[in-house]
């Protein structure tokens, strides 16, 4: 009982009193984080109100310029790629965009990861990057409960929506211009076969192209899905799926996977799968036409 | 999985009986290696027969439905040392079969060991340990740092070796040689963690369990490393293996002794694995006790003994050279194969910038920097009274508390030594 009065019931108290300090702490700083990733959701999240969303993994980041996209259109744009996210971070982010504004297009760029497993696993920790907005969306809530087995025991700590964060609330800088990262260098390797193994499907990341297909439908924004260009050839197989899906949907897809206007200049690369800001700028445009041709048929 | 655990337990339990009751000296030899045969089966069986199979045979047919069972290589050579212990008449009688059963199958120590000792765990298992309040407070004080070292140290460097090891064609010289250098401290945080986590499991039920780690780095020579590195099997080795060598080649002197290491090093590579990588860690790591031994006026690292004797310059010196010979040893165990070592050879001569993963790595230094300090200080000061105060482990407990909840790696990850 000594033990219980002197210790236990003290740690404990001292714990919780920790929890909820350091966390409404970082709370604070990491909504006044205006630089880098976090800066860039708080921006989406709270602020933007730009017509045109492009959404996707890091090729969506470096490859999709929305300034270029005003200025041939008019239509004000953001760039929402996030570097290492699929498809179920694209759903979840959708929903909390949804929360502040609804779009009139999104540009939804596939990638091989959103199809196949590739090695990644299929329990979507990496929606758990969204945890510090834990507690405003229902949806997403139940998503980010569910990205693991334990998740909805950590969640109940305000520190841990916060876990390995730090160093991003801290940023001072970056290189975004309207959510699109700009990379100067270029690629200098010559073009090489796709080796990648396409041998076990994705299927609960399928399953998240159509909850985004669908939520989309339902807030009625128009739907564009992009295969976006790589520095490999490749037959294209490993998308056959998405253009079923896309089908099925009746959404637009535009495969511009073996563009050979950009995937004949490896200048317009800074590696073999990401565009540099050269690149991102004919990609653009390119895409811009495509876009606004198909619409006009 | 347990099946096998189980089947063993029984057999050997039985037999040991055998061994107990059996006054014939010829005989008691013949229970004697019988029992230790049957433990070693599983352990034959799973871990090197399957790994001698082909590659994809273990997809086919009946094998495919075969699990490897968890921890078979610490339970096998606990049960070997209770025989050993019992035939020598170290174990002067059988314990009833639950305190045997509880012994080897205690589910903390299954995977991934420490490996106990008949005159530690079933001691205490047979004698019953008295609940104190101060065993809890212990116990969740280790599982405590345990998690510290696992999640915001060890983790936290597996994302940036992970990456090195996983494209290692694509990495020059500098870059191979930092993450070799870090590796050590993975592994450290990785077992000498689980080894925390699980003393302080069984510490919540009174038991004390043996260490595995003693501040490794703090090592003054490779031998003196291998007395605070992963330290049951390395004494359940020496006492099981290179004691019983050296006492038969003790006509040889030097030679014998180093023949027994070799032959002890060699072994213990083999029990990490099938594989010619482990064989030459084992290899390695005896030529390195060999010089030692051959060389050093300290022999067997009692430069640590006498280390109120050794300048500061000195033990960092030495420090630093066992470090840097360990961090070489690893690259043998971290490599998938040789193949991939001859890779790792190759691209150390190619020059180049080091790879910076600035997240990941000041994450990682913050947790090396903490165990650092806490073994430094470990190893020059002795605890004062106010550090065993309950206001200081409340701070040390809410410290340990907020550091993993802000920096540790919080997923299902897996621990390396389980793979053992």
């Amino acid at each position: 009982m000594r033990v219980l009065l002197k210790f236990w019931i003290p740690l404990i108290v001292v714990l919780i009193v920790l929890d909820f300090g350091i966390g409404t702490a970082m709370e604070k700083l990491y909504s006044a984080q205006t630089k880098g990733d976090i800066g860039k959701i708080n921006y989406l999240l709270k602020r933007s109100d730009e017509k045109v969303l492009f959404m996707g993994s890091s090729k969506t980041q470096n490859g999709y310029d929305p300034v270029s996209f005003e200025n041939e259109t008019g239509l004000s744009a953001y760039n929402a790629g996030f570097a290492g996210k699929i498809t179920p971070y694209h759903y979840a982010l959708l929903e909390l965009i949804l929360d502040n504004h609804n779009p009139e297009l999104i540009i939804l760029d596939i990638t091989d990861k959103d199809l196949w497993d590739m090695g990644m696993n299929e329990s979507f920790e990496e929606i758990s990057s969204l945890s510090p907005w834990y507690g405003s969306n229902s949806t997403v809530d139940s998503l980010l409960e569910n990205a693991s087995f334990f998740e909805r025991f950590k969640l109940t700590s305000k520190l841990y929506p916060f876990n390995s964060k730090i160093l991003l609330m801290l940023k001072t800088s970056d290189n975004f211009f309207k959510g699109h990262k700009r990379v100067e260098k270029a690629w200098d390797s010559d073009i090489e076969i796709n080796s990648r193994r396409y041998d076990q499907i994705g299927k609960k990341r399928r399953e998240f192209i159509y909850r985004f297909i669908q939520r989309c439908k339902e807030e009625r924004i128009k739907l564009v899905l992009v295969i976006s260009p790589v520095y490999m050839i490749s037959d294209g197989s490993e998308f056959h799926e998405l253009k079923k899906i896309a089908e099925a949907c009746e959404v637009p897809v535009l495969d511009m996977y073996q563009e050979f206007d950009i995937i004949s200049h490896k200048e317009y690369f800074a590696d073999k799968t990401h565009l540099n800001y050269l690149g991102s700028q004919i990609f653009t445009e390119l895409l811009v036409e495509r876009i606004f041709t198909a619409n006009s048929e | 999985m347990l099946l096998v655990q189980y089947g063993v337990i029984g057999t050997t339990y039985w037999l040991g009986k055998k061994i107990s009751e059996t006054e014939d000296n010829d005989e008691r030899k013949r229970w004697f290696y019988l029992a230790s045969a049957i433990a070693l089966i599983p352990l034959i069986f799973f871990k090197y027969l399957f790994g001698l199979m082909p590659e994809g045979m273990l997809d086919d047919g009946l094998f495919k439905y075969i699990i490897v069972p968890l921890g078979v290589s610490y339970y096998s050579f606990m049960i070997i040392g209770f025989l050993v212990d019992l035939y020598n008449e170290e174990q002067e009688e059988v314990p009833l079969l639950k305190y045997y059963a509880a012994f080897i199958g205690f589910f903390p120590l299954t995977l991934s060991g420490p490996i106990e000792r008949t005159d530690g765990f079933l001691k205490q298992l047979i004698e019953h340990p008295k609940f104190n309040p101060d065993h809890i407070k212990f116990g969740v004080k280790l599982i405590l740092w345990g998690c510290f070292l696992k999640l915001v140290m060890a983790d936290r460097l597996s994302i940036y070796v992970n990456a090195v090891y996983k494209n290692i064609e694509s990495h020059d010289s500098l870059t191979l040689a930092f993450t070799s250098l870090l590796y050590p401290f993975q592994v450290y945080g990785d077992l000498g963690g689980y080894t925390l986590i699980v003393r302080g499991v069984a510490k919540l039920f009174g038991f004390d369990i043996v260490r595995n780690f003693h501040r490794p780095f703090m090592a003054q020579s490779v031998a003196g490393f291998w007395r605070r590195w992963h330290m049951s099997l390395i004494n359940w080795l020496r006492d099981y293996m290179f004691t019983p060598l050296a006492f038969y080649f003790r006509s040889m002197g030097n030679k014998g002794s180093i023949l027994s290491l070799v032959i002890t090093f060699v072994l213990s590579g083999i029990w990490h694995g099938m594989e010619l990588k482990y064989l030459l860690w084992g290899v390695f790591h005896s030529i390195l006790l060999a010089i030692e031994l051959l060389f050093s006026k300290r022999s067997f690292g009692s430069a640590l003994e006498n280390r109120k004797k050794v300048n500061v310059l000195r033990f960092i010196f030495n420090a630093v050279l066992v470090y840097v010979l360990f961090s070489i040893s690893q690259v043998f165990v971290r490599v998938e194969d040789l193949t991939e070592l001859k890779l790792f050879a190759t691209r150390l001569i190619h020059f180049g910038g080091l790879y910076l993963d600035k997240t990941t790595l000041v994450f990682a230094a913050i947790g090396i920097f903490v165990v650092f300090l806490r073994d430094v200080f470990g190893e020059f000061f002795t605890t004062p009274k106010w550090m065993k105060s309950n206001p200081f482990h409340i701070l040390e407990f809410s410290f340990l508390f907020v550091s993993i909840l802000l920096l540790g790696i919080i997923d299902d990850s897996n621990f390396i030594y389980f793979q053992f």
